[in-house]
This record gives C-alpha cells, structure tokens and sequence, in this order.
C-alpha cells in the first residue's frame, strides 16, 4: 500500500465541522455515524423480533390456541426469523464493523462513504416492507423464515413483499460487505501487515467474503420463488418437471454460510475482550486466523445437513455428515486458544468478560448440540424438532447476539467517553445468562421427547418445559430494558473514560481519545 | 465541508443521494410487489421510482466525475477492488441459475421418472417440460393422470442464431481490447472508434436475441411456461440479456464520455469497470451457449 | 448395534444405562427429558447412538470448561496471579487439531454403520403409499388395495381455547389421535413409499426412529420393523411446516400382530373380525363428524341393508338431507375456508359471496372435484364418494348467505366423474 502522498488540490477548505441534525444521520459519509445508526436499527429490530418471539411463547404457554390463530402464529415464527437473522443480528455486526475497523486499520474512513450509507439507508425501507406486509390481505409471510416452495408459492401478496425485501437486504449485505473488503485491503494504516490486523477485522473480512458469495445466491433462490409464483415457471413444480428441494440446496447453499456471517465477527469480538481482561495475547493468532478460514471454505460444502430427511442418496448424505462433523475442529482450534488466553493470565471479570466467558461456554454448548444434529441417522429424530430451535438460539442468541452485547459493553466507553454502570452491566448479564438457560434449555427436552417445531399448539406431554420456556423468554424479554437503560444513561453522562479505558488494552482504537473524535487518523498511525 | 482530512485521504461530502436512492429502491420494490397482484397503483409507483433511481444515479455518477479530479491512486484502487467484488456477486448470482439447471437435469428429471405411481409413462430426457409439461399446467387441466407424451414445443437451433451471438460477443471482447490499448496509447480516434464498434455490437447481440425470443415464442412453441425448460432457458438467456443491456449501456456512456476527452491513459476506472463488466458477460454467454444450448 | 466393535458396544451399553437411569430418575415424573422408548432396531439403534455421541459431548465439554474454570479461579488478578506472556505453541495447536480429529473419526464410524442399515429398504413385506395432504394423510396399501384417509379427531372445542367460558378440558390424547389408524403388523418389514399432494411434509413416528419428507410429484422411502411383542399404538406427528393447520395433522399407527393384520385385510380393513387384539389397542376414534355422515347419508349403509336402494341413482336426497350432511362433511372445507366460510383474505378466498359458489355450478363442481393446480385448492374428487361432494356443493351454494337454491345430486357428480 502506497500511502505517499498524491498532489492535493486545496480549493478544499479544512474545517472539521460536524454536520448536524438531518445532514448529520440522513447524508452522512462518516464511519462512526452510519455505524451508530446501524447499531440503533439493530436494537430496534431485536425487540420487534423479540416482541415476536414473546407472542410466540405466550401462545405456547399452554396447550390449546389461546391468543392467537395458527395462521398468524405461522407469520409470528416467520417474521419472528427474518427480523433476528436480517434485521438484528447482521446489521449489528455491520454496526460494529463500521464503528471498529477504520479504528483499527488506522484509516480515516470506510473506503467508499456514499455507498456505506446507502447500505445502511435501503435497510429500514427493505424492513418497512416486510413490516407492511402484515397489513396485507393474508398477512405476513407465513411459510418459515426459510421460505420453502412449495408453501410459499401458494402464499398470498406477502410472499412477493417478503422477496423484494430480502432483494434490498441483499443488495445492502453486498455494498456493505464490499466496502469492509476493500476497506481492510485496501485502507490499512502502513506497517499493518494482514498477519497482523485485529481479529475483529480478519473475522470480518472472511464474513464480508461469505457475504458477497452467497447472498447473490439467496437473491436467485427467491427471484425462482417470484418467477415460479408469478411468471409460470417451473424450477420448483414437479408437474413442470421441477423439484421443491432443489429451492432448498440453493437455499441452504445460501443459509449455512449464513449462520457463520452471523457467528464469525462475534468470535472476532470475542477474541478481543478475552484477551484485554486476561492481561495476556491472544493465544494461537494465526492458527485463529486459518481456522476462520478453515471454517468459512467448510460453510460451503455442509448445506445439505439441513436436509436430511429429504431423501438424499446415502453418498450424499454421508458426504454432508462427514464435511459438517468437520467444521468442530477448526471452531473447537477457536475454543481451546480462547481458554489457553485465559490460562494463567491475571484476570478480571467486567462486563464485557462476563459476556465473554459466557459466549464461549454457551456457544460451545450450542456447537456440541450441532455436532449431534450432523450425525445423520439421528439428525433423523431432531430434524425439525425444538432440538434445533434449541441448537440454533444456542448459538445465535448466546453466541452472535451476547457476544455484540459483550462488544457494546466493551466499546461503548469509545463510543460515548462515558464508563457505562459497572454494576448494571453485570446484573443484565447474569438476567440475560440465567433466563436465556430458562428458555432454552427445556426446548432440548422438548425436541428429544418429539416436540415438533413450527407448531402453534401441541400434545400434553410438552406443557411443562414450555411453560418454563415461555416464563423464561418474558423475564430475558424484559431484563432487554434493562441494556436499553444502560446505553442511553451511558450516552447521555457518566465517568469520563480514558483513551484507554481498559488496562492496557491491545488495539489502534485505544490510541484515540474517547469518544472518539468525529474524524480519527488525520496522519495515518504507524504500526510497527 | 471539505473532503479531505488529510493528504492521502478521500472522504466525499455528505450527500443526499444514498437516502434518496433508498426511497426509490422502496418505490420501485413496492411498485413491483403491488403490481404482480393486480394493484392498479402498482405500475405508477413502480415506473416513478425507476425514474427516480435513474435521475438520482445520473446525479450520483455526475458528482462522482466531476470530483474524480480529486481522487488519488488509492480511491482509484478502492473502486477497481469494489467493481471486481461486484463481478464476483454477479458471478455467484448466474452460478445459482446454473447450479439450477444442473441439479434439474442430472438429478431431478431422473428421479421424476424413477416416480412411476405418480407419473406413469415419463420418461428422463432432455430437454423436458416434466411430466405434465407447459400446456396441460396452463390449462390447469383436471386429470392428472392424462401424461402428455412431452408438449409441443421446439428447440432453438444452436448453430444459427446463438452461434451468430457467441460469435458477436467473442468478438465485441477483442475490439474492446483494441479499444483500451488505444487509449492506453492516448490514441484518441482508434479508441472512439473500437469502443463504437464494441457497442454496436452488444446491440446487435441483442437484437438476434430478440429475435430469437420472438421466434420461440412464436413458431418454436418454447416459452417461459415451458415446463422446466422454459424456465431455465429464459431465466439463464434473460438475465443475460439483462446484463448485456447494462453492460452495453454503461460501455456506451464511457464512449461519450471518450468523446468528451474524458480519461487519460493513466486514470481510467470507469472504462476499465465497463471492459471488466463487459468480458464477465462474455465468459457467461460462453458458458450459456455450451451448457444451454449445446448439450 | 450388531456390527460396532466390541468396545463401542460396551461403552454404548453402559452409558445407555447409566444415561437411562439419570433421565428416568423419579423426580422427572412427567418431564420426559429423552427419546420415546424405541420399538424398532433401527429406532434403537439410534437411540445408541444418539447417546454415544452425547456423552463423547458431554466429556469434552466438561473436559474443556474444567479447565476454564479451573483457571477463572485461580487466574485472577484478586489473586494478584501475574499474567504469563505466552502466545503460541505449534505443539498444543497440531495436538488439539488432531485430537478432535480422531474423536470425530470415531463417532463417524458407527453413525455410518447405521445410515448404511436404515437406508437399505430392499426384501420388505409390505408396501404402503402414503400420502400428506394439507391437512391429513392419505394411506394406501399397495399390495392389498386397501387406502383410506386419516385425519385429526381432537374436537375443536378442544383446541380452541380463546373463550375460556366455552373451552374443553383437553383430553389425554390432545392431538394425537385420528379418525382412521394406519394398521400395520409387527415382525414384518414395512416399506413406505412416501410423497405429497400438495405442499412438502413429513412423516414422522419417534418410536420407530423414522422421519421423512413427503414431497410433491416425488417419492421418498423409509421402512420400519415393529418388534414382536411391542404391538399397540404409536403416535407422531407432520415434521414440516406445511401451511396453517401443520400442527393438526397427526400419524396414528396401530401395530398388530402378523395374524391380526392380515384378518384386517382380509375383512377390507375392518377391525370387526379380529380376535385377541392386544390390551393396549383401542378402537379408532369415531368422530361424531363420521358417525354422522353415516347416519345422513343414505347411499353409505342403504345400499347394503335396505334392498330398495340398491342404486345410488334411485336414492331420492332432498334438499335437507343433503344440507346437513353438506354441513358436517364440509369440516374438510372449513380447515381453509373457514366455518362461516370467510376464508382468510388473501389467502383462502371467501365461499359467503363467493363469485363461483353463486355462479355456474359446472365451475363450482369442478374446482371441487378437480382443484386448482399451484393453490392449496387440491383436487377432491378421490378423496370424497359422490354424496360428499354433492352435499358440500349444495351446502356451499345455500349456506352463509349465499342461497342460490341450487341442488347439487349425488348422480351428477358421478356423471362427472371420467
Ligand atoms: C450462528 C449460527 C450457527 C452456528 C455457528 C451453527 C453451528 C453448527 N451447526 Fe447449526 N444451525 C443454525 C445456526 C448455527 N449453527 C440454525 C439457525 C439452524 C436451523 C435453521 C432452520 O432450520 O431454521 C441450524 C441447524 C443445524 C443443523 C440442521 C438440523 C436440522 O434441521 O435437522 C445441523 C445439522 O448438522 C447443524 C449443525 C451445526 C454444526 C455441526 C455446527 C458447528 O459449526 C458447531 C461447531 C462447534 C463445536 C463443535 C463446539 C466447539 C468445539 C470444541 C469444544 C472442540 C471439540 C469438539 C469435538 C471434537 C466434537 N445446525
Ligand atoms: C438471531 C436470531 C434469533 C434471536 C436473537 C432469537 C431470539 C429469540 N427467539 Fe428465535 N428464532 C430464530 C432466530 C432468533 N431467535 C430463528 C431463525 C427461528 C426459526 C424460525 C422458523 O422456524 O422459521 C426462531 C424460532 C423461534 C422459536 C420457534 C418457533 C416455532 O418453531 O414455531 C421460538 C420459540 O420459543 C423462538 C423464541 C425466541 C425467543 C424467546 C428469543 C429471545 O431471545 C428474544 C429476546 C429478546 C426480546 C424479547 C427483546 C424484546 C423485548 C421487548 C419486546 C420488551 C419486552 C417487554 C415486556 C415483556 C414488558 N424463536
Ligand atoms: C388446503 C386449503 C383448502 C382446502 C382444505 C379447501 N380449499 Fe377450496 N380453496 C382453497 C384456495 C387456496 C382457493 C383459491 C384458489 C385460487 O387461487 O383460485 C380455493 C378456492 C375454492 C373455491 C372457489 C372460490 C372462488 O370464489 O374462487 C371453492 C368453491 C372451494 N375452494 C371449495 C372448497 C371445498 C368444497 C372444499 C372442501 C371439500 C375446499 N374448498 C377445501 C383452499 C382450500
Ligand atoms: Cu403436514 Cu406439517
Ligand atoms: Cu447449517
């Protein structure tokens, strides 16, 4: 990277004035604005997805439909989904990406501002979509958040909006993933070799590449969807010659890469907060960074383990069974370099270490879970059981989303100079912890027992672990207001923080003053 | 404000476009989504937010020009690595499409006539329109168990006009070569004149393809309802000739922007987005031409 | 497990038992905290390694957050513990990549064994063709000519619980039970031939370790092979969301002996005969839904008993007759269209007012009998006699307001029936 300076015309003026009001949130071209407002949509997605996953629960409280009808408890589980994995928890990593990685490349900026807000900005229009196809005729999309032919084809208006929203969250994922790419290899500070960039980054930059491998393919899945739907074709219609799974290998094709775009920046986030609090480095950088690697070229070749029961030819199955069996190795490779981190370190347990430790033990717990559902000839008894409902909150609730809650507490002195309530923090981790358990811990039970998912009402046998389940998702429900709470105190007082806030912390970003100032790296930082 | 914060460093303005880009995206997604069910509205908001995403693109691209000028060898780099990262998620949207036609035809067909309860008398060829083929699913015909012994429908000939196209596009990707060494060596009228010839002849790509639809359509008895090979056909060629459209358009706007004086043998991105684009779309059509049509 | 090396089984059996204890232990009474008790080798095959895989889970878990905590506890800074400066050690790294390695190697062998077993459905006894429908499942016995259609006998009163003045306490077979079992006799290999009419799901019975997707215009197998002795009646459920009511489409199966079940084929599938049927069977449920179309229609049980109607055509319906049966049989209708036939907006079009059910009657019998291809509107006409049909039509055109006047008669139904 050449960073010798090129002729600079100075018919620019050098003010460093910050914009404000709608030319500050709406026009921005500032990293660290477009990765607040990230971060804002983020949170608001994740309580409307929440509120979602409370009707849910509420409905499942007891045997017997008691709130609502099952056609609407379709849409709840849907929309309940979609809002999570494409509203929540990726847009909160892009949140954190555009906050972070200038921070910690040494660059002023994204590498291409214009297109990081319309990234950001086609978000909450492809969401106002979704939303409003609950004021439809029919509904919200009602056929699962993976959207399966045939059912969807017989949906009504909302499976249309459903594709053209998922349409602008593609495009979205893609820009924005394309600005993190060229960002990262493009905008590093000199010195800052890629071997030795932050975890964070390198976690982001294989995500970033995933992105852009395979939400093109999510965009073609769903446009059969429409043409089949629509136009009379017949890439999912037997009659026509089709086949309703060949939607599902495009689909999965898309969707196991994806639940790594949601996992990978989360282990990045992690790989920062254990060390800082361990006093010690990070342990096995560079096996961290293959495994990350390894994993993300495994994401690729393990899709068909969500279809098992399909009917796959027995090669085919063991195929996908081996492959998938060996993505623990290089996560467990993640696992085994966090602990060593901790050993023999001098540690302390803040918050963000709290949610720390408590992401590596849940995760692996949901990761083990997983390694169950890919031994096939039992996968046949999970398989759309509340066994995977279980797996993936493991590792998406207590893996992606407590590990941005770990970040927010861990950053957030960065992001607003003030120390957040050391005390609180710690209260909303272990609500957070203990209910999450209380949710979804039974819902193992409850799929080994033969409690299948999807299911608005459901046999006696399964009343009393869902009612634990239902009692939980309320108390993790409402210690959320609780993380609201601590973020606008923090935002609006508190102890001034220093530029290091943590002791002694490893990072460019704890080279700047906090907050960190609307401009940062006005020399380009030299890592040695 | 200023753009630059410091020397080496480009940071654009604050600008509007991005949020009124969005708007459009929401009027043009929503007009569509209306439209397919047969709201009346539908089409009007629809066409309004293609033109808004038009003018507001004109807009953008403008600002982007005229401030080029400013831009340093690292912006320049910036946009070369964005624009291949887009070819590669365009690259991996047409492999989605051809991964369909694989599964459909090693696989799916297959297994259909494996199915003899179901379909009696079907038998695994290709091309196929499947057990109940086009016409019957459009008439939506009551006895499933009557199997068309394969619907009326024709093939398009490989070696006319898809050779004749292969042909045309090979040879647009050789005279936009030709082109960018012309401007590589400054030569101004050679560059004019290669990139017209390029574009006329992704126009003329076209134009045969049209051609072939209409005679599909018409007199082969092949259409998008053609069972799964009208799908894959069309949605393969369509998308396409959707991007040989955009490919052709953008190659033409570099041209005026040639004639213009635009560029200099050292510094030009756009042009050398468009040949990028354009051979993408090439090294499709190849692809197309040997597993649509050929085998 | 037969063919597992001997060590695998002892390690499988001991922790089974050991597993077993832990989760049957009293005080989990009516928390069922694992698989329903298999019947089938294959089911306990799984059922082994379900549990072999578990525990290898179990020990590196403990293994691995033992010595987490082991050093959260004693590397801490309250403890004024120094912190060591080591970064990296190829060593460790290789040992925990291959370690992991081989475990996996081990799991992988048995798992494979087993897929092998359960995916081999040659040399079967008996084919069976079933058939998921939105919502219920269709069966037919290949080899005797046997099929019926089994669809949820829970009451709605049961289910429907938002008026908690007019709610049923549930009984103990909540959704699980259906109007007709599938019958099939123990001992003997099952081959199941498995699709759908409709949408994707999925057949699935816990006990006998079996699940798979029925799938439109394509056909899945599975097969299963019920212990000797283990006769009764096993319960499941559709594994895949198919549309509204996938939570209402539940597998009855009822397993009798070899002798049983040929008795019951050879009475066409007729229980009335069959001696010595185990303590735990019981009857199908009889809704009062069936019971009635018995009793209202004429053709069902005339045609045998009274010899004056020994023709359908020679059957006189009147216009009540055949609008209370319409009324009942059109439960079927009413799982889309809704009771008071308001459909659900834009999804499941409304028969009050409906264009068709007020316009000609030909169209109105035809989507009935044959459907429309690419909705959920599926084709009826095999799954309801001439009567059904002929009722529901009539119901329809003079129900919910619609009250054409028209009556629909058994016989032209039948006249359009080829
Ligand atoms: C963040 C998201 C995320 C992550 C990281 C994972 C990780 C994994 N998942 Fe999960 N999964 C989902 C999200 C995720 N999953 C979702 C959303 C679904 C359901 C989709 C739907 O149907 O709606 C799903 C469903 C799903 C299925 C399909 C189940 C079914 O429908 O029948 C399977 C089957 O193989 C599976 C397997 C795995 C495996 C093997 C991993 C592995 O990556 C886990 C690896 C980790 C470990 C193993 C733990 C740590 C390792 C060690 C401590 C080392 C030592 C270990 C050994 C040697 C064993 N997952
Ligand atoms: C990142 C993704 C993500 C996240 C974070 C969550 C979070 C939660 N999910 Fe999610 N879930 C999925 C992804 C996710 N889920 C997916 C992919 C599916 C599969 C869908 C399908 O089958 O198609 C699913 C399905 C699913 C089901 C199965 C539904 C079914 O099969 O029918 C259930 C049931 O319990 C559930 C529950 C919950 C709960 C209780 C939470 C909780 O963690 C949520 C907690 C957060 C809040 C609740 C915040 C909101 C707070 C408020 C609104 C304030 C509350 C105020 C008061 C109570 C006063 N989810
Ligand atoms: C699984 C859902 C489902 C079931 C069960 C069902 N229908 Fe339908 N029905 C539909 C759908 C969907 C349509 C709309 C088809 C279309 O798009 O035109 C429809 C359309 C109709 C129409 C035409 C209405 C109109 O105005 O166009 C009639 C009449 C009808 N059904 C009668 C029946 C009868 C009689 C039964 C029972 C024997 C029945 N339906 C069972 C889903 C169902
Ligand atoms: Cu049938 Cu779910
Ligand atoms: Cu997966």
């Amino acid at each position: 990277m050449s960073h010798a300076a090129t002729a600079h015309d100075d018919h620019h003026d050098h003010d460093h004035h910050m914009p404000t009001g709608f030319k500050r949130w709406f026009m921005s071209t500032n990293h660290k604005d477009i990765g607040t407002l990230y971060l804002i949509f983020s949170l608001t997605m994740l309580f409307i997805g929440g509120a979602m996953a409370l009707v849910i629960r509420a409905e499942l409280f007891q045997p017997g439909l008691q709130f609502v009808d099952p056609h609407f408890f379709n849409q709840m589980t849907t929309m309940h989904a979609l809002i999570m994995v494409f509203g929540a928890v990726m847009p909160g990593f892009v949140g954190f990406a555009n906050w972070m990685i200038p921070l910690m490349v040494g660059a002023p900026d994204m590498a291409l501002p214009r297109m990081n807000n319309w990234s950001f900005w086609i978000l909450p229009f492809a969401f106002s979509i979704l939303l409003l196809s609950f004021f439809v005729p029919g509904g919200a999309p009602a056929a699962g958040w993976t959207l399966y032919a045939p059912l969807t084809i017989q949906g009504g208006m909302s499976v249309d909006m459903g594709i053209v929203a998922i349409h602008m969250m593609g495009i979205s994922s893609i820009m924005g993933a394309i600005n993190v790419i060229v960002t990262v290899l493009n905008m590093r500070a000199p010195g800052m070799t890629l071997m030795k960039m932050p975890m964070f980054v390198w976690t982001w930059l294989i995500t970033a590449f995933l992105l852009i491998a395979v939400m093109p393919v999510f965009a073609g899945a769903v446009t059969m969807l429409l043409t089949d739907r629509h136009f009379g074709t017949a890439f999912f219609n037997p009659a026509g010659g089709g086949d309703p799974v060949l939607y599902q290998h495009i689909f999965w094709f898309f969707g196991h890469p994806e639940v790594y775009i949601m996992i990978l920046p989360a282990f990045g986030i992690i790989s920062h907060i254990i060390p800082t609090f361990a006093r010690k480095p990070l342990f096995g950088y560079s096996s961290m960074v293959f495994a990350t690697a390894a994993i993300a070229f495994l994401s690729f070749i393990v899709w068909a383990h969500h279809m098992f029961t399909v009917g796959m030819p027995l090669q085919g199955e063991l195929f996908f069974m081996y492959a998938t069996m060996l993505i623990s190795v290089p996560t467990g490779v993640k696992v085994f370099n966090w602990v060593t981190t901790m050993w023999r370190g001098s540690m302390t347990f803040e918050t963000p270490m709290l949610y720390a430790i408590g992401v590596v033990f849940l995760f692996t717990l949901g990761g083990l879970s997983g390694l169950m559902l890919a031994i096939t000839p039992a996968d046949f008894q999970y398989h759309d059981t509340y066994f995977v409902v279980a797996h993936f909150h493991y590792v998406l609730f207590s893996g992606a989303v407590m590990a941005m809650m770990g970040g927010a507490f861990y950053w957030l002195p960065k992001w607003t100079g003030h120390m957040y309530n050391e005390t609180l923090g710690k209260i909303h981790f272990w609500l957070t912890a203990i209910f999450f358990n209380i949710t979804f811990f039974p819902q193992h039970f409850l799929g080994l027992a033969g409690m299948p998912r999807r299911y608005a009402d459901y046999p006696l046998q399964f009343t009393e672990f869902n009612q634990w389940s239902s009692i939980g998702a309320f108390g993790l429900g409402i210690s959320q207001l609780l993380f609201v709470y601590i973020i606008v105190a923090t935002v609006r007082g508190g102890k001034k923080a220093t530029k290091e806030v943590w002791d002694n912390p490893e990072g460019l970003e704890w080279t700047v003053p906090s907050p960190a100032p609307f401009h940062t790296f006005d020399e380009p930082p030299v890592v040695k | 404000m200023a753009s630059h914060t410091q020397d080496q460093y480009f940071v654009p303005d604050s600008s509007v476009y991005p949020f009124l880009c969005s708007i459009a995206l929401f009027c043009i997604a929503m007009g569509g989504a209306s439209y397919l069910n047969g709201y009346s509205w539908g089409p009007n908001l629809m066409t309004a937010g293609l033109l808004a995403m038009a003018v507001m693109l004109f807009i953008w691209f403008r600002t982007v020009i005229l401030e080029s000028p400013d831009y340093n060898m690292d912006v320049d780099k910036s946009f070369r690595m964005g624009m291949a990262w887009f070819i590669f998620s365009e690259v991996m949207f047409f492999a989605a499409f051809f991964g369909a036609l694989y599964y459909i035809r090693m696989l799916a067909i297959p297994w259909l006539a494996d199915t003899e309860i179901l379909w009696p008398g079907f038998e695994a060829t290709w091309p196929s329109a499947g057990p109940l083929g086009a016409e019957l699913l459009a008439k939506g015909t009551p006895d499933t168990t009557a199997i068309a012994e394969g619907t009326k429908y024709s093939l398009v000939d490989p070696w006319h006009l898809p050779l004749y196209n292969t042909l045309i596009l090979l040879a647009s990707s050789v005279t936009l070569t030709i082109a960018h060494h012309a401007l590589r060596a400054n030569n101004r009228k050679q560059l004019i004149i290669w990139l017209a010839i390029t574009v006329a002849l992704g126009v003329w790509f076209l134009f045969l393809q049209a051609e072939e639809y209409i005679e599909a359509y018409n007199h082969l008895g092949l259409t998008l309802g053609t069972g799964v090979y009208g799908s894959t056909f069309f949605m393969l060629t369509g998308f396409h000739g959707f991007h040989v459209t955009l490919g052709a358009f953008i190659l033409f706007v570099v041209l005026l922007r040639c004639m213009r004086g635009h560029f200099t043998p050292e510094r030009h991105f756009v042009f050398e987005a468009g040949a990028w684009y354009w051979h993408f779309v090439d090294t499709v059509w190849v692809g197309l031409f040997i597993f649509v049509y050929v085998l | 497990m037969t063919n597992l090396p001997l060590k695998f089984n002892k390690i499988v059996k001991f922790l089974t038992v050991f597993g077993g204890l832990l989760f049957s232990a009293a005080a989990f009474a009516e928390y069922r905290l694992n698989f329903q008790d298999p019947v089938t080798q294959t089911a306990r095959d799984i059922f082994s390694l379900h549990m072999l895989i578990f525990w290898i889970c179990v020990a590196i878990f403990v293994l691995v957050f033992g010595v987490m905590f082991y050093s959260i506890f004693k590397h801490r800074k309250s403890k004024n513990y120094e912190p060591a400066q080591f970064s990296h050690s190829t060593k460790v790294e290789v040992v925990w990549t291959i370690i992991p390695f081989i475990i996996l190697v081990a799991m992988a062998i048995p798992a494979t064994q087993v897929l092998i077993k359960m995916e081999d459905t040659t040399k079967s006894d008996l084919t069976i063709k079933i058939t998921g429908y939105q919502w219920k499942w269709g069966y037919e016995y290949l080899d005797s000519g046997i099929d019926f259609y089994s669809t949820l006998a829970t009451p709605r009163e049961q289910i429907d619980q938002f008026d908690t003045e007019r709610a049923v306490p549930q009984g103990e077979n909540y959704l699980l039970e259906v109007d007709k079992h599938l019958v099939v006799p123990s001992g003997r290999k099952v081959r199941a031939l498995i699709t759908a009419n409709d949408v994707i799901h999925a057949w699935w019975i816990p006990a006998f370790g079996t699940k798979k997707d029925a799938i439109p215009g394509y056909i899945n197998e599975l097969w299963f092979n019920v212990d000797e002795g283990k006769e009764g009646i096993y319960r499941g459920q559709c594994a895949e969301l198919c549309g509204k009511d996938h939570a209402f489409m539940p597998i009855v199966v009822e397993v009798v002996t070899g002798e049983q079940f040929e008795q019951w084929v050879a009475a066409g599938g007729s229980f009335e005969n069959v001696e010595n049927l185990a303590t735990e069977t019981e009857p199908p449920v009889e809704t009062n839904e069936t019971a009635l179309i018995e009793k209202l229609v004429p053709a069902a049980n005339a045609a045998e008993t009274e010899p004056e109607t020994e023709a359908t055509s020679s059957v006189t319906y009147t216009m009540e007759d055949l609008m209370a049966t319409g009324e009942k049989v059109s439960a079927t209708c009413v799982a889309c269209h809704g009771a008071e036939g308001k459909g659900i907006p834009g999804v499941f079009p409304a028969i009050a007012g409906s264009a068709m059910a007020k316009g000609p009657v030909e169209d109105h019998i035809n989507i009935v009998m044959y459907g429309k291809p690419g909705t959920a509107m599926q084709a009826f006409a095999a799954q309801l006699s001439d009567e059904e049909i002929a009722a529901i039509v009539t119901y329809q055109r003079n129900a919910y307001g619609n009250d054409t006047g028209d009556v629909v008669l058994p016989s032209d139904i039948q006249a359009k029936r080829k």
